[in-house]
Order: C-alpha cells, then sequence, then structure tokens
C-alpha cells in the first residue's frame, strides 16, 4: 500500500512534469511557451503565451506538491483544475485519446481526486508532519470541488472570447 | 483510502472497457477487430486479428470482473 501509493504519486509527478516542460522550455517534441501559446489562443484561452506557461507551472506546482506528499490536498486541487480546464479544451474531439479527445487529462485528474482520497500515503511529509489531511478520504471531495471551482476561471473567461468571436464572425459574413 | 483504492480501481477499469468494446466492437470511433488487426499486423503482431481480439478480452477480463 504505501509502496503503491508513493508509485503513484511519483508517477503523475513525472508524468506532469514532462508536460510541463513541453511547455515552458520545448523539451521533449512540446512546442514551448510561443508554440503552446498559438495553440491556447486557437483554443480561447487569451493570452496565450502567459496562459501556457501559467499552465506549465500549475503543472510543476501540483506536481511537485503530490510527489513530496506535502499540502495533498491543496497540489490534487491544482492537479485537477488544470486537467479539467485540458479535458474541456481537448472534448471536442471526443473523450477517447486515439483521436486526441480528453482522454489523458481526464485520467491525469482523475489520478489526483483519488489521491486526495486514498491520501499520499505514509512516506510522505504530510504524514510525517502529522497534517489532519494525510488521512485522505473527505479531502479528496475537498480537493475535487477546489479543483473544479478552479478550473471555471479560466473557462468562463474562455467562454467570453469564444463568444465575441463568433460574434465578430457572423459581423464580418453580414 | 478505502474510497480512493476502489475510485482507482473502478476508473482504470471503465477505460480499459472502453478501449477493449473499441477493438472487439468498433464501438467509440473504435475501429473493431479488422481495422485493429491491420494497425497491429502494421506493427508485427501477427496473427493480427486473433491478437486484436485477445488484447480486447484481456483488457475486458482484466477490468471489471476482477
Amino acid at each position: 500500500m504505501t509502496t503503491g501509493l508513493l508509485l503513484l504519486r511519483i508517477l503523475l509527478a513525472g508524468l506532469l512534469l514532462g508536460h510541463a516542460l513541453q511547455k515552458l522550455r520545448g523539451w521533449f517534441g512540446g512546442a514551448g511557451p510561443a508554440g503552446t501559446g498559438a495553440v491556447f489562443e486557437r483554443w480561447g484561452f487569451v493570452p496565450g503565451a502567459r496562459l501556457a506557461v501559467t499552465a506549465g507551472l500549475a503543472e510543476i506546482a501540483g506536481g511537485a506538491s503530490v510527489a513530496a506528499g506535502l499540502l495533498t490536498p491543496a497540489g490534487c486541487a491544482v492537479v485537477i483544475g488544470t486537467m479539467t480546464v485540458a479535458a474541456v479544451a481537448t472534448s471536442p474531439q471526443g473523450f477517447w485519446a486515439q483521436r486526441g479527445g480528453c482522454e489523458v487529462p481526464f485520467w491525469y485528474g482523475a489520478v489526483a481526486a483519488v489521491l486526495g482520497f486514498t491520501g499520499p500515503g505514509p512516506w510522505s511529509l504530510d504524514a510525517a508532519l502529522d497534517l489532519p489531511w494525510a488521512s485522505g478520504t473527505g479531502w479528496g471531495a475537498v480537493a475535487l470541488v477546489a479543483g473544479l471551482l478552479a478550473a471555471a476561471v479560466p473557462l468562463t473567461a474562455r467562454a467570453r472570447v469564444l463568444r465575441a468571436r463568433r460574434m465578430a464572425g457572423r459581423d464580418a459574413k453580414a | 483510502m478505502t474510497t480512493g483504492l476502489l475510485l482507482l480501481r473502478i476508473l482504470l477499469a471503465g477505460l480499459l472497457l472502453g478501449h477493449a468494446l473499441q477493438k472487439l466492437r468498433g464501438w467509440f470511433g473504435g475501429a473493431g477487430p479488422a481495422g485493429t488487426s491491420a494497425v497491429f499486423e502494421r506493427r508485427g503482431f501477427a496473427p493480427s486479428t486473433q491478437l486484436a481480439t485477445t488484447t480486447g478480452q484481456t483488457h475486458t477480463d482484466g477490468g471489471p470482473h476482477r
């Protein structure tokens, strides 16, 4: 159990770190802030480059918290929030990964929610410091709600951008 | 802990079931045994149709019934 939870945390954090470095540094075949920013702009996240950096930093911060098992519910909430935004952005391609759907962000966010419910396990700073959320359970629900609420902020701004674009498109046609 | 592990198992099983049904039935935008077998063949897995079916069945057997 102890080993498994540590492994799950490190795996999730490692994958998030990889995705963050794709955005922030262009490593591992990533597009870097400018290229990722262009994709973000197309999706309606404006200004794209700055929000791409924000997404990368959120992935690193959430991943670091999860890996260390420090403030685990907060780290899980950051990951859930970031992955919710990513899942909504990729959902026009459907759910499944083979067509670029939202399966991957859904899975990362779901594992973060799971870690909120399990707690980080005994091999974690939360447990070492005897912090109350080390045992998980109800804190998973807190992380889930906090993450979803946080995701609503960029998603609302994006909806406004997409609506303005639709209206501009209609005006151009008329 | 208990809730989290149950959730993890159900999530993993659900996603595996979806991928199995893509291979076995062509659901959810999947290619079914014939289409998947073409991909398998290209990757060097032969006989591909049988292996695509086996893989799909392993997905389902390892998933929800455990």
